[in-house]
């Protein structure tokens, strides 16, 4: 389980950019943070795992409090997608072996290797793991990344817009890849997405955040008509389609 | 065959190339030393030259010949190229610039402008630790000029194109600044300064080239255990924090050390371009980005490189020797330049 409190972050001698942050999720759920340009989804997203070390508050996985423990440390409990994908000329085997980074001594073991093969075999990545990154399409790249995520055995997963440079297939592959994984594995995945659709076919729980601060947190219940005008500025509302709950923009 | 067995065998076949690729760099600088050895304005059999290297050639001035001046200067062509081209590869990694060397940002040439300081300004050449303090202080100058690189791409968040911008600016301050010390020079300090500016590789002594491997030797072996962390900056800043990598503590200490490194080669040989912005490249065109190859390759190729310029730099106008600083600039630039429209649109 992680729970989240008092979150707080501030540019040095500016305006707080995230202001009393409170949340918990279960384990092998998938949790959306959904708003606005500028609201501080990516700025929550990356306190999680010290990328922005937070001014205060506490960031727990069980019992581990992660504000206390090391980037080394914490990068065994959580992977992190970011929102750019790296379009480097390095083996598709090689980059996801730095998810073993974190567990490394002078070199990788056994152990190790196998975890890759597993990774790359669970995302269906094992007839390109010879190949360059940089050779490889913008789906294939982020399905790299995850298998990256994947190979650090994290508790928890942060996804950073992950389909934001994506075709709709690979969106769709994407996301259910995170699904399958999460419900498989038990592991939390939160996915900052701007496309409400998307996240209501794979997410269970959703985080509203407006300028700093949670708007709402809960399950699909929240994404009201009036929660939709206060963080969009737009008149829409949720309705099911044959059986999926879509965003319908007035 | 089934898809695991055939991509396991692909992927033995991916690392059997970068292995062997670094064997065929290895065996090609054996070669070049071998040659290095023959070649010479004094001619001899090569048999009397393999005897002269153990000190038992029948003629005591092929021994001489062999052991004080060929293999001091292939040895240091071996140090300094290992150093040089390990800290460009390494630069290239912590600030995310396939254009950063040691000479590109100015850290060279701060090096030559510190040197310049103790030569001219405090008199190193007449003093007893005078080499002593030449490479502190061409250390200190070459770390002032790391300081100001990493504190312009902190502070002004500047992009990694622009950090070779202000290396070119930092670069042109310096040679400006050595040019009016040397303004002031008497005979003495300009001809030793000068052969600062011009580079060379023939007036090393066994002390000092024991000094420089020794420090290029701890340093690399220091890249190569933390190699997995130089891979997972290539993914950016905020990804190789996710992996565990202090990103800050490893740019600063790596940067020490490739100035560091750099600033005590530089010191011994004078100002020598292009060998670490080109031997990291030559590498990277077969083995890629991951840096458990690239680093053992760039020191393996960066030694191979200014040998061969070395070389050159003896053979071109025998027995005048030019000067190994614009041999290798002369074929270096091309070189990069090839490399460089060669690689076309494929980021670093």
């Amino acid at each position: 389980m992680l729970k989240i409190k008092n979150l707080y972050y501030s540019y040095p001698n500016g305006p707080d950019l995230l202001e009393n942050i409170n949340f918990s999720q279960e384990k092998g759920k998938v949790l959306a943070i959904l708003g606005n340009n500028g609201a501080g989804k990516s700025t929550m997203l990356k306190c999680l795992n010290k990328i922005i070390v937070p001014d205060k508050g506490s960031v727990r996985i069980g019992d581990k409090e992660l504000m206390d423990m090391t980037v080394g440390e914490i990068a065994k409990e959580v992977a992190f997608v970011a929102q750019s994908i790296p379009n480097t000329q390095m083996l598709v085997h090689d980059m996801v072996m730095l998810g073993r980074k974190p567990y490394m001594g002078w070199g990788f073991v056994k152990d190790d290797y196998e975890i890759v093969e597993e990774s790359l075999r669970s995302l269906d990545l094992m007839h390109m793991k010879d190949r360059f990154v940089n050779e490889l399409s913008g789906g294939e790249r982020q399905k790299v990344m995850l298998a990256r995520a994947l190979a650090q055995q994290p508790n928890l997963l942060l996804l950073d817009e992950p389909t934001s440079n994506l075709d709709i297939q690979n969106q769709h592959q994407v996301l259910k890849i995170v699904q399958d994984i999460c419900y498989e594995t038990g592991i939390m995945a939160i996915v900052v997405i701007h496309d409400i659709n998307l996240a209501l076919r794979f997410c269970d729980n959703y985080l509203l955040m407006n300028e700093g601060q949670i708007y709402n947190y809960g399950g699909p219940e929240i994404l009201t008509r009036q929660a939709i005008w206060d963080i969009y500025n737009i008149h829409g509302e949720i309705i099911n389609i044959k059986d999926k709950q879509v965003l319908i923009i007035d | 065959m089934s898809n695991r067995a055939k991509s396991g065998a692909v992927s033995i076949n991916s690392k059997r190339k970068n292995v062997m690729f670094l064997l065929l760099l290895f065996v090609l600088l054996i070669i070049a030393v071998v040659i290095s050895l023959w070649a010479g304005s004094y001619s001899t059999t090569f048999k009397d030259i393999i005897q002269g290297v153990f000190n038992k050639a029948p003629d005591d001035k092929i021994n001489a010949v062999v052991r004080k001046v060929r293999l001091p200067r292939i040895f240091t062509a071996l140090v300094a190229g290992a150093g040089l081209g390990v800290s460009g590869c390494i630069l290239q990694a912590i600030l995310n610039n396939p254009l950063a060397s040691a000479s590109t940002l100015g850290v060279s040439q701060g090096a030559v402008f510190g040197a310049a300081f103790a030569i001219i300004g405090l008199g190193a050449n007449s003093l007893k630790h005078g080499s002593f303090l030449i490479t502190i202080c061409s250390f200190g100058a070459s770390m002032g000029v790391a300081l100001v690189i990493m504190g312009l791409a902190k502070l002004k968040q500047i992009t990694p194109e622009s950090i070779v911008l202000a290396g070119v600016a930092i670069s042109s301050l310096f040679t400006g600044a050595t040019t009016l010390l040397q303004y002031f020079a008497d005979e003495v300090q300009l001809t030793s300064l000068v052969f600062w500016t011009f580079g060379d590789l023939g007036s090393t002594n066994w002390k000092q080239i024991r000094l420089m491997a020794i420090v290029v030797f701890i340093i690399s072996i220091y890249f190569i255990i933390h190699r997995w962390d130089f891979n997972a900056l290539l993914s950016g800043k905020e990804t190789a924090i996710s992996l565990g990598v202090n990103v800050k503590k490893t740019t600063i200490i790596n940067m020490i050390l490739c100035c560091f490194m750099a600033s005590t080669v530089v010191s011994y040989i004078g100002l020598i371009n292009f060998i670490g912005l080109v031997a990291p490249h030559m590498v990277r065109m077969v083995v890629g980005n991951n840096y458990v190859y690239l680093i053992p390759g760039s020191i393996l190729a960066g030694s191979l490189l200014l040998l061969l310029g070395d070389l050159l730099s003896r053979m071109v106008i025998s027995p005048v020797i030019l000067p190994i600083g614009a041999i290798t600039s002369f074929l270096g630039a091309p070189l990069f330049l090839y490399l460089l429209f060669r690689r076309g649109g494929n980021n670093a």
